[in-house]
């Protein structure tokens, strides 16, 4: 049996790729993971594993979250710098979800795929240029883990699965506002060279119950 | 050796928990006058445990605080490549570091120890980075991108490339292997070059190792 693995590596890697693979680990290392990690006010979030993407299969990661009692609310002082998205940006995010949450009974994440030229119709739609959304989402929504891209194709990313139940209980009240299209996506078994692949949304499974989303 | 965190009362938890959540996601130093947590000592030391306990370390900035990779992980991700910079944003970063900050601090412009620290430091531009001929145009735009992704740099159209708020998030330890890293590069013939080279080379000092972590 190999010696068990420093939690505080897996922390630190963790935080440093965004999410972190868990199929091979042991129960007294994610014991030891998530009793640190509450320690400091936060969760261990279940998320698609790095470098996949996507939440099929019985591969599993897992993000950071934020315990209800805990999470920053840094507007409320001001008392420290944050960083904020700029106006495109946020506009970018919320045509992902728009895209990615069809359903407003459903947790956002995973979500559904969608692909860039999706999230730029749906950006056109509000003015937004195709430039600054392909910005957006390159520069700062994946950079940032709030999107993942394997491919053509995107998905809600490990930051999105960490979204605060209050923040996601919130958008939920806005949930018919955010950015979508109304057209239904096509389903294409063909992709020309030019153009990115389709997904359909009906061949996304639907999301778990939220109780087996965090841990 | 990594210990059980310490139980304390129901505020005091609150306290630590509100402090440990602004420092992981501030986007520069976190003052110590806005956290109780911060300003009591024996608080201040079960922040740093807490911290240590997921590899990450507390350091002092100024008038306030950060968090950053503990050195001993720090090692360990950048020996399996985990966050690392690539190359070439590594050496875009340098030029920036170079000119911003290293250069003037030689000619006695500021003697702040911290790289974000405005104090004598000078802006630059995509432009000046694009005289070094050992990068083209496109690839200095793209690392110059993924580098303000990381808070490495800051860029805005009135007070240009600037470092940026993610340098605050090194330890000490790798602060100083970073002035030495560029010094080693500014001037590597000098006298001062040539000691931190043998000492690094007979492990009596750690380096960057080129890659490094915030």
């Amino acid at each position: 049996m190999s010696a068990p693995r420093d939690p505080a590596v897996l922390l630190a890697t963790l935080r440093a790729a965004g999410s972190l693979a868990v199929d091979d680990s042991t129960l007294a290392e994610m014991e030891a993971m998530r009793g640190r990690v509450n320690d400091t006010g936060r969760l261990l979030v279940r998320c698609a594993p790095p470098s996949t993407g996507s939440t099929r299969g019985r591969s599993r990661g897992v993000a950071f979250g934020w315990s209800p009692h805990a999470t920053p609310s840094p507007e409320d002082n001001n008392d420290y710098p944050v960083r904020r998205l700029a106006p495109t940006s946020r506009l970018t995010w919320a045509c992902c979800l728009g895209l990615a949450w069809p359903e407003r009974t459903t947790t956002p994440y995973p979500g559904a795929a969608f692909t860039r030229s999706l999230v730029i119709d749906a950006a056109a739609e509000l003015g937004l240029s195709a430039t600054f959304v392909k910005a957006s989402l390159d520069h700062d929504l994946i950079p940032a883990h709030l999107v993942t891209a394997s491919g053509a194709t995107l998905r809600l990313g490990p930051a999105a699965a960490g979204m605060p139940p209050a923040f996601v209980d919130s958008i939920r009240r806005f949930h018919e506002q955010l950015p979508r299209l109304d057209i239904p996506v096509p389903v294409s078994s063909d992709s020309s060279a030019d153009d990115e692949l389709e997904v359909s949304s009906t061949d996304v499974p639907p999301p778990p119950s939220e109780e087996d989303w965090e841990w | 050796m990594v210990t059980e965190a310490r139980r304390l009362s129901d505020e005091d938890e609150g306290l630590v928990h509100d402090v440990i959540g602004a420092l992981e996601i501030a986007d520069g130093v976190v003052p110590e006058a806005a956290f109780p947590a911060l300003t009591d000592p024996a608080l201040r030391g079960e922040v740093a445990a807490r911290l240590g306990r997921c590899g990450r370390a507390l350091n002092r900035v100024g008038d306030g605080y950060t968090s950053g990779y503990d050195d001993r992980v720090a090692d360990v991700l950048v020996r399996e490549g985990t966050g690392a910079l690539d190359p070439q944003d590594r050496s875009v970063l340098a030029l920036v570091l170079l000119r911003c900050v290293a250069i003037p601090r030689a000619r006695g412009a500021s003697a702040s120890s911290s790289w974000a620290d405005a104090t004598g430091i000078r802006s630059t531009s995509k432009e000046e980075l694009e005289q070094n001929r050992a990068f083209n145009k496109k690839d200095i735009k793209l690392s110059l991108q993924r580098l303000q992704a990381a808070g490495l740099i800051r860029r805005s159209a009135r007070a240009g490339i600037t470092p940026g708020p993610a340098l605050h998030r090194l330890t000490p330890r790798r602060t100083s292997a970073l002035w030495e890293d560029l010094l080693i590069l500014a001037a590597p013939d000098s006298a001062y070059a040539r000691v931190l080279r043998q000492r690094r080379a007979t492990g009596e000092l750690p380096g960057t190792s080129g890659k490094d972590t915030t």
